[in-house]
């Protein structure tokens, strides 16, 4: 394995006496697992009350859905599903009742005996009661337990993503009962699945350690054990993996780091999510010169998001709408009508500054986050904006600071990243609805743009998607919401950044990462040295 | 005796109550919402309205301000707002990890520094001496977390003699994981310290009593460790405090860049993220530390200089 | 920086009070000129200086213009020290930074040396409650290493500009105000004060004309060696993430986020050292000296 000479001291001596000694990625434990993942929120280990990245990477292992896609992927249409612990399951053509068979003999961890349907009834009440997505849940009108291993769930509305959408999400992940009452609240750091791997130690300032599940109900673990360590810091994390300390750890989302590690070590493997996070560039619709519509065009002339995409590559993918192209929503730039495609044209962007009445730009003040992901695309933007002359004058804020003031309608021009599913009537709800308009004393939603308030949006069309019956109706409507906001520009889809996870080349996952979650199984994995 | 301790204890007092107020004040000045900070971009409002409620964040400054003091005097300084974790627990687990590296390293530094110091006294003027003033300058100038920096580059990640995040379990493990971050610390103490007792001895050579030693015909080495170097702790012990003192502010920054857990690098995460409760606790740990070991310097010259005691 | 100071009065009930001092000619004569070493040192901080104070005719690059095609590179003959990991000229960052480093470094301590010295005076001249309180209001502060009460009020205030300024200053003032008091004590016993005192002459005439040129010796003194304090303390602030903020360059953040991107080039954290260590050595070999000059006995 090769050192560049960089990461050298730079003399000669430090050369010839680091080349006795290469830091080849040390073999470690040939049993466990060592990932380091960012670490930030309250921690816990129930999936109804995970808020974070490492904590979800713990329940993915540990528990188990009615359904879910397979490994490395989200399943986009409602025939991409698997069956997990519900064999077979059908829907009313109203799209309103569906009805779960559920598998027999599914043991829970640590001898809590055989999951029935009580189990998933209780799984799914609690989550519409409490926990981080109670909102998610109500849709939901009953669960009821129609045999031992027969579950019926009616809705109030119709979802033909219903599968995608509500059953494959972490909350209602399938739970316990008993374990439930026992524990009551010690349930959050020390809870009982159904998984391939179940708690060995909840570590709050360390990490959550996971063992193999001997009596899982499909093929067990190749691996017996997962570390699974909260380590925040960027640095130390890639030099956990570079020293070998860890075989796999959340990548950085910054320019170049990709680049310099695999200079460091060209062997290292790098799993990425298509298309990972959103990134929405919104136009607060409030402030002037933004509520121009020939301004908001100018910019997104300006804007060069192929720029973009190289600038953070390999991790970022283009995307033209505010769904991206993989999404069932989103549209690929020949889809897309020559007037909504907004390619990067500087000289139209200025001819449509003159004619909104700035020949010669103007100056806008706009806050972004210290987080890299942040930083480097408000920067990125900024000096493409400054050669159509709009000169941004951008403040560099604390990351918990920017989104505070974000939420309080303080920001321009904000961006907002975010891990979302393919479930487009969600990211509408969130960005585009009236409902979710931001209020500036903090409690309004994520409609940075006052979209549907300030110039008309896309709500009627909204109302309709909730009321499709099925998924082809669904997307079809979707699809003329993407194109109003095409059309309307509060907000332009910007280039999305994949989750990326870097690994030792000894560490073989077992199938491909192609999409999904920021999280994925490691049962299927494997030590190949 | 105790007297004097009992005075020097209620001394300490005023100034933690100020550095506290003034933090407590100072903390609810700055921008940012802790609750966002805690639930992420995507929480939603109601969400955020039920942690402001739980946290106590929407209380009236006042009460906040008597429920803190409540709890520092009862030792109960809250969650912390973005993990949840009961700030007491964060405290106990971290406190540890910089009193080792601070001990260890301050004993590095002793180790390194005394001998260095005696060198430099006996041999004054000269080369040894030359060459200790150097050192002195040259250890105050490097950035502690530079030196840092480069031995965590060369020792642990190019040539991987030492682990390179954390501080490992059992004795000789944790060892291994402190000797880097507190060689970093001693080796720029070591240069004061070893500057401290050449003044201090050199002072002290020059007195009678060592006249007196020779005269009678001891062997120099015996002159200057037992009668030398004894009555030379005196003004070393002060300059030992200091540079306690000294080590602990400078764990701050050697912790971040060894990524090894700490008071210091739990305060300055705690100061980004807006984490009032870990701050205040923060705060409150490092004035008692400090407070501490003026008062034991204190004490340590009041026992051996009576003097002291009699005049306060 | 206690540290120093410290080797010449170890415990603070035991004040001592100094002679009165030479003439600020006189000292740079003695401490600049007369040793090699010290004339070097001198035409090093001159330089720095100068490179900061003409940092916009000297700097190549804009610090802050970033290009995403051109990130990590290593030295070249267009990008003397490379560029970071936004694509920015790292010898323009490290240019301006000294800007940021330098300005800290010589403003706090005459803002400190104002205040302090103020405070000082008053406190030994009148005496009585108001030295009680000066007095115990110091010796609190100075109990604090410089650090952490930098960081606890920088933590407080946030990182702009004057902020740092009034952090750096408040913790540079209690030694000012140490000093000057005590110098004024010793004043205040000397003759001729005395009998300015019983001839009637005014208060502030005679602070002025008596008071402050005497103790302008040992403040001088004192700036020069907290100058060096002051710029180590705005580098590790701005390591810290709580001094200097990016993307505005200082020499700490500089090789902080050279830190973070160490695996790309490590040429920012090398020259961030190197230019904080070198600058610190010059300023403190002429304070080293100005003190031996001041206080032969401890020198020696």
């Amino acid at each position: 394995m090769a050192i560049t000479r960089r990461t050298l001291l730079g003399t000669g001596t430090a050369a010839a006496a680091t080349a006795l000694y290469a830091p080849s990625l040390r073999a470690q434990d040939p049993d466990r697992i060592r990932a380091a993942f960012a670490a930030g929120g309250p921690r816990k280990v129930d999936p109804n009350w995970t808020t974070q990245g490492a904590d979800n990477w713990a329940t993915e292992q540990m528990f188990e859905q009615l359904v879910r896609p397979p490994n490395g992927q989200f399943g986009q249409r409602p025939e991409d599903f698997e069956p997990y612990l519900a064999e077979s399951w059908s829907a009313s053509d109203d799209a309103r009742t569906w009805t779960f068979q559920l598998r027999q003999g599914v043991q829970f961890h640590k001898g809590y005996g055989e999951m029935t349907s009580d189990d998933v009834v209780a799984s799914f009440e609690r989550a519409m009661t409490e926990g981080t997505s109670v909102s998610i849940y109500q849709n939901i009108k009953s669960v009821d337990a129609s045999g031992p291993y027969e579950v019926s769930i009616s809705l109030t509305n119709p979802d033909p993503l219903f599968l995608g959408a509500i059953v494959f999400s972490n909350n209602v992940s399938v739970v316990s009962k008993k374990a439930l009452e026992e524990r009551g609240e010690d349930f959050q750091t020390d809870s009982i699945g159904t998984g391939p791997y179940q708690l060995d130690k909840f570590d709050i300032e360390k990490g959550i350690y996971l063992s193999r599940f001997a009596d899982y109900w499909g093929e067990p673990a190749k691996i017996e054990k997962i570390d699974i360590l909260y380590i925040a810091d960027t640095t130390a994390r890639t030099l956990a993996l570079m020293s070998g300390d860890v075989d796999m750890i959340e990548g950085v989302r910054a320019p170049g780091w990709v680049p310099s590690i695999m200079a460091q070590n060209p062997d290292l493997l790098f799993d990425m999510t298509a298309p990972g996070s959103f990134n929405t560039l919104f136009f607060n619709l409030l402030r002037e010169p933004l509520n121009n519509i020939k301004v908001r065009q100018a910019i997104a002339h300006g804007i060069n998001k192929e720029e973009i995409v190289q600038a953070l590559a390999p991790m970022s993918n283009i995307s033209y709408t505010l769904n991206p192209p993989h999404y069932p929503t989103g549209f690929e730039l020949e889809e897309l009508p020559e007037e909504l495609r907004y390619e990067h044209d500087p000289d139209k962007a200025k001819a449509l500054l003159a004619e909104a009445g700035f020949p010669n730009g103007f100056s806008i003040r706009v806050n972004t986050s210290q987080r890299e992901d942040y930083a480097s695309q408000h920067l990125i933007i900024q000096e493409q904006l400054r050669a159509i002359g709009i000169d941004i004058d951008l403040n560099i804020m604390d990351h918990s600071a920017y989104h505070a003031d974000n939420r309080k309608d303080l920001n321009t021009l904000p961006i907002n990243s975010s891990s979302l599913p393919p479930i487009p009537l969600d990211v509408y709800n969130r960005y585009a609805s009236s409902n979710a308009e931001v209020k500036n004393d903090g409690s309004g939603g994520t409609n940075y743009a006052h979209y549907g308030v300030v110039i008309p949006g896309v709500d009627d069309k909204l109302s309709a998607m909730l009321q499709a019956t099925s998924f082809d109706d669904y997307v079809s409507i979707g699809r003329e919401v993407e194109l109003q906001i095409q059309r309307d520009l509060p907000m332009l889809g910007l280039p999305t950044l994949s989750y990326t996870v870097v690994r030792n080349p000894r560490l073989d996952i077992g199938y491909e990462v192609k999409g999904g979650y920021a999280r994925w199984r490691l049962d299927k994995a494997t030590f190949v040295d | 005796m105790a007297k004097y301790l009992a005075i020097r204890l209620l001394d300490a007092m005023p100034t933690i109550v100020l550095v506290l107020t003034l933090v407590f004040i100072a903390m609810r000045i700055l921008p940012g919402d802790p609750a966002l900070a805690a639930l992420g971009d995507m929480a939603l409002p109601e969400q955020l309205a039920m942690y402001r409620e739980r946290m106590g964040l929407n209380d009236p400054l006042w009460l906040q301000y008597i429920n803190f003091v409540k709890g520092v005097v009862t030792l109960d300084f809250g969650t912390s707002l973005i993990t949840d974790v009961p700030v007491i627990q964060l405290l106990k687990n971290n406190i540890t990890h910089t009193i080792e590296l601070t001990v260890v390293a301050v004993l590095m530094g002793l180790v390194l520094g005394i001998p260095l110091g005696v060198l430099a006294a006996t041999n004054r003027d000269r080369a040894p001496d030359s060459a200790m003033r150097v050192y002195a300058l040259v250890g105050y100038a490097i950035p502690d977390f530079y030196l840092g920096a480069i031995l965590l580059i060369v020792f642990s990640l190019n040539l991987g003699w030492f682990p390179i995040n954390g501080v490992g379990e059992g004795f000789w493990d944790r060892m291994h994981h402190v000797f880097l971050p507190a060689l970093t610390l001693a080796l720029l103490k070591s240069a004061f310290l070893g500057r401290l007792t050449r003044t201090s001895l050199l002072e002290v050579m020059g007195r009678d009593y060592i006249r007196t030693a020779r005269a009678k015909g001891a062997r120099e080495r015996r002159v200057v460790y037992r009668h030398g170097l004894r009555n030379a702790m005196l003004p070393l012990s002060t300059g030992i405090g200091l540079s306690i003192l000294a080590t602990l502010s400078g764990s701050v920054a050697v912790e971040l860049v060894f990524n090894r857990p700490g008071i210091g690098r739990l305060l300055v995460t705690a100061i980004h993220e807006r984490d009032y409760p870990i701050i205040q606790a923060g705060v409150v740990v490092f004035a008692a530390l400090v407070v501490l070991v003026n008062l034991m310097v204190d004490l340590v010259y009041a026992l051996v200089d009576p003097r002291v005691r009699v005049s306060s | 920086m206690t540290e120093l100071v410290a080797v010449a009065k170890p415990h603070p009930v035991e004040d001592v009070a100094l002679q009165p001092e030479p003439g600020i000619r006189d000292l740079v004569a003695a401490v600049i000129f007369a040793r090699t070493s010290t004339i070097i040192a001198a035409i090093v901080v001159l330089l720095f200086v100068l490179v900061a104070v003409f940092a916009p005719v000297l700097a190549p690059y804009d610090p802050l213009k970033q290009s995403f095609v051109k990130i990590n590179q290593l030295p070249s003959t267009e990008h003397w020290l490379g560029t970071d990991a936004f694509g920015r000229d790292v010898l323009s960052r490290m240019i301006w930074g000294s800007r940021n480093s330098l300005i800290f470094g010589l403003l706090s301590p005459i803002l400190a040396a104002l205040v302090g010295g103020t405070l000082g005076v008053t406190a030994g001249y009148f005496g009585g409650i108001v030295d009680r309180i000066v007095t115990r209001i110091i010796d609190m502060l100075m109990a604090f290493p410089e650090l952490l009460l930098a960081i606890l009020i920088a933590a407080a205030l946030g990182g702009s500009f004057w902020n740092i300024v009034v952090v750096l200053t408040v913790a540079f003032t209690p030694g000012f105000a140490r000093v000057s008091r005590a110098s004024t004590l010793a004043v205040k016993e000397e003759p001729y004060v005395e009998a300015a005192i019983a001839a009637g002459v005014r208060t502030p005439v005679i602070l002025f004309r008596h008071v402050v040129p005497n103790i302008a010796a040992p403040i001088v003194a004192l700036v020069t060696l907290w100058t060096a304090s002051a710029i180590r303390l705005e580098a590790t602030l701005s390591f810290l993430g709580i001094g200097t903020r990016p993307p505005q360059p200082s020499w700490g953040n500089i090789i902080r986020e050279g830190l973070n991107n160490m695996f790309a080039t490590s040429w920012p954290i090398y020259a961030g050292g190197l230019a904080i260590t070198i600058v610190v050595l010059a300023i403190s070999l002429i304070g080293d000296r100005l003190r031996d000059v001041l206080d032969p006995e401890t020198g020696q």
